[in-house]
């Protein structure tokens, strides 16, 4: 178990090698020279050669690569381009309101979906059932822009429910929140849906049934523990990817996340900033599977952790 | 007839092809729900087919009454105009022409590579396997968004270059998923029994595996045509779509944002229809998948 | 103790000042109050000057000033590199003062000097007085000294500050630069209270330059203590209001300075600053009373609010010193070709382009700024709206079936309204071109557009005080395509013009003939560029607040003057 998790560390870290070097690869290969973003649009010829002397800029792709992950080995994240300000604080700044917002959809969207899930299960060839489907589905393909706009139109701007935009207290958190978890409930009702409908066919479950037990009874206490396996486990890695793919939501609702910055960061050029924030990306992914193979063997005893 | 169908050993030894696939179909029409998803489907496909044949008018040319002030639909305009003094129902035709060849055009190719590679893995084992699952594990674990905005930056924003980030990061999850259901399937009885009798790995990949993974290929297909058209919308949403005037659902969503209050029509139509386009692709495909794959139902 | 100087004062007293002129104009520094009769803005052009400024209560001192607004490109709040909006905005009206300042009205005042500037016969050798008793935020006299600093810091090469261009007529300046030494001979300290400037040719705009917001001073002994945290956690101004925190990309407060040297002023308590709020949320957060005042009205709003009677009393507006140019590039293909470009001029119906925004902005056929004195009133382009021409000249030019111009930048994130009707009417006649988003400022779209790569675009700038010269040396010379003049356009006699006109007073018939020269050339001769509106500014604010009326300059309101009044 031990030399399971330690080897798979190792190779989360050989994946964060490669992911930066990838990322460091395309930031530099991308239009856009990165001694502007420093020194500023009004910077003369000369303004941009000395900044680029002072950070480097000059240097090849590998040398400045070189340096860069020197610095890293070290614990410097360096100096953002555009705002000035130590990296590290940045993303300290940024983590917490970000880890906030995707532990609360999470949350929110697993305690709707479950229970979705069950229902249309259970009602899969009624026409309510299929109504509940149809409408997940029509909630998943509405964009983050518009359904957010739409959450703050009614219930912040004519209802005036809840704040329309900005940090700080309970009250902000509802609507982003609403905004991600609906339609990611709708995902994990689905999941759990085929789950239930692929273990009504299995024998521990007929078994349940000639024993006589309800067919609600049988949902809920034999199959609904097993087909929720694989949906915690994927809520893991869904918090994971939840950590820097929320930007989108977050600019919508001006949510000071690390999604949005880290966009920001990637129009324009913000090495530093964009290395950080890809690198802990990969690193909250590589940890959330990571998490994930763990809970399934834990809860699953077929599943062996070796391979 | 159906029960040979349903057991997946028997129905390899019976030559005659047609009859699975009528089997297939008519299963499929019994689907009513399905079914006409699948009409509503064949005529959003058909309408983007000739977009240049009914569209009203040229879907860039601006009319200077509606220009900075959209025009409710009328006579003129079935649909308004967008902000631009633009026919909406125009756009709307050939918006949809741009965004279901490149939802159709990502994930077929994504969707390819997925069950080659992670058939491939999953079947032949071994170092092949090992180097093609680190691979896709190395894809999974890049935060794709970011390097999706740095690529499309780098390649310039075109409906190629999201057509390439769609494919780019969409194959790995579905070769996983494949690989798992290759891997399942190879200890099955059917597999075992071709192997024994000596027939060669390729046949035993493309006769016996593929058809297999066809059922769940299906689904994933129609979930990921919507899933593409929804990343073509995000990058618009970055300025990284495909570039204005061209329409494009996700585009036009997103210009009609802003008029959500003085013309909802603008935001309404094109999400309804990629709406409408996401859930008749999922019904089709769950369709498709009971009839490819009655098993379960029929229990 | 506030004089001020009319306009036409201001520019007698730089006439006078000049190598031509007498000194006398410097002994009659005007009387206050005068000023407000010689608006710098259009007549009729201040909607400002709503019932909103009746006073009805007088003002009174606190509450909170919520701002929302949709920056968030803001580097940092060191005056030097506050370049974006909502910073310049902050940096200039809200924590520091410049020397020099323009008001409302266009006139002309000294600021934390204490009086106009002394010029020497010669124009090169400005004398400037100080107030004293000015305190920066932390209770810290300002001096002489810290005049001088501000000023050499800029041109540190360490320091970006994107005020390096403008200082470069001080002696010394080139030295500074090149990092031989941080000490700017030019700049004196005669005694804690007079700092004398020497430039190294006489320069008429000199005194209008010390207005804009990298004058902006900044305490020496505490910049340097602060070193990188200069500007985002340190901030210490002399500015009516103090810096209390900023997170990037989120926003930015500031509280009421107490001690302003300004007795009484200013009235504000708090100023909250909502910064990178998405477009439509943003009116819904005003709208909602969640925000004072609102940066930035969606353009797909303008009709209706325009013409909603109920936000009358709260709609701001104000003529700014903004002209939107359509830019062409001058070497790419095929536009290297005159017929081609004036082809472009023909073809675009800037009324339409107006429309397009959703909002009455002035059609304008100058490069210059209406407010500008180098502005002509009778000018007008050889290349009015006719598509019939177009076509023809695109003909002549061997162009008959049509031609590719290259590609057009578009906007930050989607395509402009502005730039889809050119592009469609481009089209029309028969010119073909390929629409790109991006952020002008972006290091990206900076090259691209330099290179040729993005031949076409909208360049919007907002001009530091009322005087072509604030265009025309950033935007139009040789010099400046390292800079803002990215369309690789170079015309040795637009540099000649300005050289000669540069010494020359400011109302000087000669200086205006001169740049009125240059806005023939650029707009008839060489089709360079297709001037489309002079910018009219609309904000929304609320109606507790009184007095926050916008500044032509900065398009945003004076804030050290409005009170809350419920």
């Amino acid at each position: 178990m031990i030399q399971y998790v330690a080897r798979r560390i190792l190779w989360i870290l050989v994946t964060l090698l490669c992911i930066s070097v990838i990322t460091f690869t395309l930031v530099l290969s991308a239009p856009g020279d990165p001694a502007r973003a420093l020194a500023g649009a009004r910077a003369d010829d000369l303004a941009l050669s000395q900044v680029r002397e002072q950070y480097g800029l000059d240097q090849p792709i590998y040398i400045q690569y070189a340096r860069y992950m020197r610095r890293l080995l070290s614990g410097d994240l360096g100096y953002s381009y555009a705002y000035n300000r130590p990296v590290a604080e940045e993303l300290a700044d940024k983590l917490r309101p970000t880890a906030l917002l995707a532990l609360s959809i999470i949350v929110v969207a697993v305690l709707m979906g479950i229970p979705l899930g069950v229902f249309t299960a259970q009602r899969n060839q009624s026409k309510i059932g299929q109504a509940v489907n149809i409408v997940g589905l029509m909630t998943i393909s509405i964009p983050a822009f518009v359904f957010g706009l739409l959450l703050i139109y009614v219930l912040g701007y004519s209802l005036r429910w809840f704040p329309i935009g900005g940090y700080g207290s309970i009250g902000h958190l509802v609507l982003p929140t609403l905004t991600v978890a609906i339609p990611w409930s709708v995902w994990y009702a689905n999941i759990l849906r085929t789950n239930l409908l692929n273990l009504a066919h299995s024998d521990f479950v007929r078994t349940a049934h000639a024993k006589g037990l309800q067919k609600w009874a049988v949902t809920l206490r034999h199959a609904l523990p097993n087909a929720l396996a694989p949906v915690l486990t994927m809520v893991s890695m869904d918090l994971a990817a939840l950590l820097t793919g929320l930007a989108i939501v977050e600019y919508v609702f001006n949510w000071p996340g690390i999604g949005w910055m880290a966009v920001r960061a990637a129009l324009s050029r913000d090495i530093p900033v964009v290395m950080a924030t890809v690198l802990l990306g990969g690193l909250f992914i590589g940890l959330g599977n990571l998490i994930a193979d763990l809970l399934v063997a834990r809860l699953d005893p077929r599943v062996q952790l070796d391979n | 007839m159906q029960a040979q169908a349903a057991l997946p050993g028997i129905k390899e030894t019976i030559p005659a092809q047609h009859t699975w696939l009528g089997g297939v179909w008519r299963r499929f029409l019994r689907q009513r729900l399905a079914v006409l998803a699948g009409v509503v489907l064949l005529a959003i496909l058909l309408s983007a087919l000739l977009a240049p044949v009914i569209a009203p008018y040229d879907p860039e040319k601006i009319f200077p009454e509606g220009l900075g002030n959209p025009l409710p639909p009328s006579d003129k305009f079935w649909l308004g105009t967008d902000g631009r003094g633009r026919d909406l129902l125009s756009r709307l035709l050939w918006g949809g022409r741009i965004s279901l060849a490149v939802g159709i055009t990502a994930s077929t190719i994504a969707l390819s590579i997925a069950v080659l590679v992670g058939g491939l893995a999953g079947f032949l084992g071994g170092r092949i396997d090992y180097i093609i699952m680190r691979l896709v594990d190395l894809m999974m674990s890049v935060p794709s968004f970011f390097v999706i905005l740095l690529l499309v930056a780098l390649l310039n924003p075109s409906p190629l270059a999201v057509i390439f980030v769609i494919v780019l990061f969409g194959w790995p999850y579905p070769a996983r998923v494949f690989r798992s259901e290759v891997l399942s399937l190879r200890r099955r009885d059917f597999i075992l029994a071709a192997q024994s009798l000596g027939a060669p790995a390729r046949m035993i990949f493309v006769r016996h595996l593929l058809p297999h993974v066809l059922p769940l290929l299906v689904v994933y297909l129609s979930l990921s045509i919507p899933g593409a058209i929804f990343t073509e919308t995000t990058l618009s949403y970055l300025g990284l779509g495909v570039p204005p005037p061209t329409p494009t659902w996700g585009s036009m969503v997103l210009d009609g944002q802003p008029y959500y209050r003085v013309a909802p029509w603008l935001v309404l139509c094109p999400g309804l229809a990629i709406m409408l386009t996401g859930v008749c692709f999922n019904l089709v495909g769950n369709g498709l998948r009971e009839a490819i794959d009655p098993v379960r139902k029929e229990r | 103790m506030n004089k001020i100087a009319g306009r036409r004062q201001f520019l007698k007293l730089l006439a006078g000042s000049s190598a031509i002129g007498a000194l006398a104009a410097c002994a009659a520094p005007a009387a206050p109050g005068e000023g407000s009769q010689a608006p710098v803005t259009p007549a009729g052009g201040e909607p400002g000057a709503t019932p909103q400024a009746v006073m009805d209560t007088g003002p009174r001192v606190g509450g909170t000033y919520r701002i929302v607004a949709g920056g968030d490109f803001v580097k940092t709040l060191d005056p030097g590199s506050a370049e974006a909006f909502e910073d310049w905005w902050s940096v200039g009206q809200l924590l520091f003062n410049m020397p020099y300042a323009f008001d409302r009205e266009g006139n002309f005042y000294p600021d934390l000097a204490a009086d106009l500037p002394k010029i020497s016969s010669d124009g090169k050798v400005y004398t400037i007085p100080l107030r004293k008793g000015v305190k920066f935020h932390n209770g810290r006299e300002m001096t002489a000294e810290d005049v001088k600093f501000t000023i050499e810091r800029q041109l540190w090469p360490e320091v970006y500050s994107w005020g390096k261009s403008y200082l470069n007529t001080i002696v010394g300046a080139q030295d500074v630069l090149d990092g031989k030494t941080k000490d700017l001979a030019g700049v004196k300290v005669v005694d804690p209270y007079t700092v004398e400037i020497t430039l190294d040719r006489p320069q008429a705009v000199f005194a209008a330059l010390m207005s804009i917001t990298i004058f902006g001073v900044v305490p020496k002994k505490e910049v340097l203590d602060a070193g990188q945290d200069w500007g985002t956690k340190v901030v210490i101004g002399t500015g009516p209001f103090k810096f209390v925190e900023w997170q990037p990309q989120q926003r930015a407060v500031f509280e009421r300075n107490p001690n302003y040297f300004k007795p009484g002023k200013p009235y504000i308590e708090r100023v909250e600053l909502n910064l990178n709020v998405e477009e439509s949320v943003r009116l819904l957060r005003w709208e909602s009373g969640e925000a004072d005042f609102l940066i930035g009205i969606p353009p797909a709003e303008f009709p209706r609010i325009l013409a909603d009677e109920n936000l009358k009393d709260v709609l701001r507006s104000t003529p700014t010193m903004t002209v939107h140019r359509f830019n062409i590039h001058m070497t790419a293909k095929p536009l290297d070709n005159l017929k081609v470009r004036q082809a472009i001029a023909h073809a675009i119906d800037k009324n339409a382009v107006v429309k397009a925004t959703g909002a009455p902005h002035i059609v304008t056929d100058s490069v210059f700024a209406i407010a500008m004195p180098q502005y002509d009133p009778n000018f007008r382009s050889n290349y009015q709206y006719d598509p019939d021409k177009a076509r023809a000249l695109l003909k002549e030019a061997g162009y008959e079936n049509g031609v590719n111009v290259g590609k057009i930048l578009g906007g930050r994130t989607r395509a402009s309204p502005e730039i889809e009707v050119i592009h469609a009417q481009l089209k029309a006649v028969g010119i073909e071109s390929e629409i790109v988003l991006g952020l002008y400022n972006s290091p990206e779209i900076a090259d691209r557009l330099r290179s040729g790569d993005i031949t076409l675009h909208i360049l919007s700038w907002s001009a530091s005080y009322p005087d072509g010269y604030d265009y025309a040396a950033p935007l139009f010379t040789c010099k400046a395509r390292e800079a803002f003049n990215r369309s690789n356009y170079c015309n040795p006699r637009i540099d000649e013009l300005l050289d000669k006109a540069e010494g020359l007073p400011l109302t000087s018939p000669e200086r205006i003939a001169a740049y009125r020269e240059i806005n023939d050339i650029m707009v008839n001769r060489d089709v360079q560029s297709v001037p489309l509106f002079n910018q009219q500014a609309f904000q929304l604010s609320s109606k507790r607040v009184r007095n926050d009326l916008l500044h032509p300059i900065y398009g945003l309101p004076v804030l050290e003057d409005a009170w809350i009044a419920m």
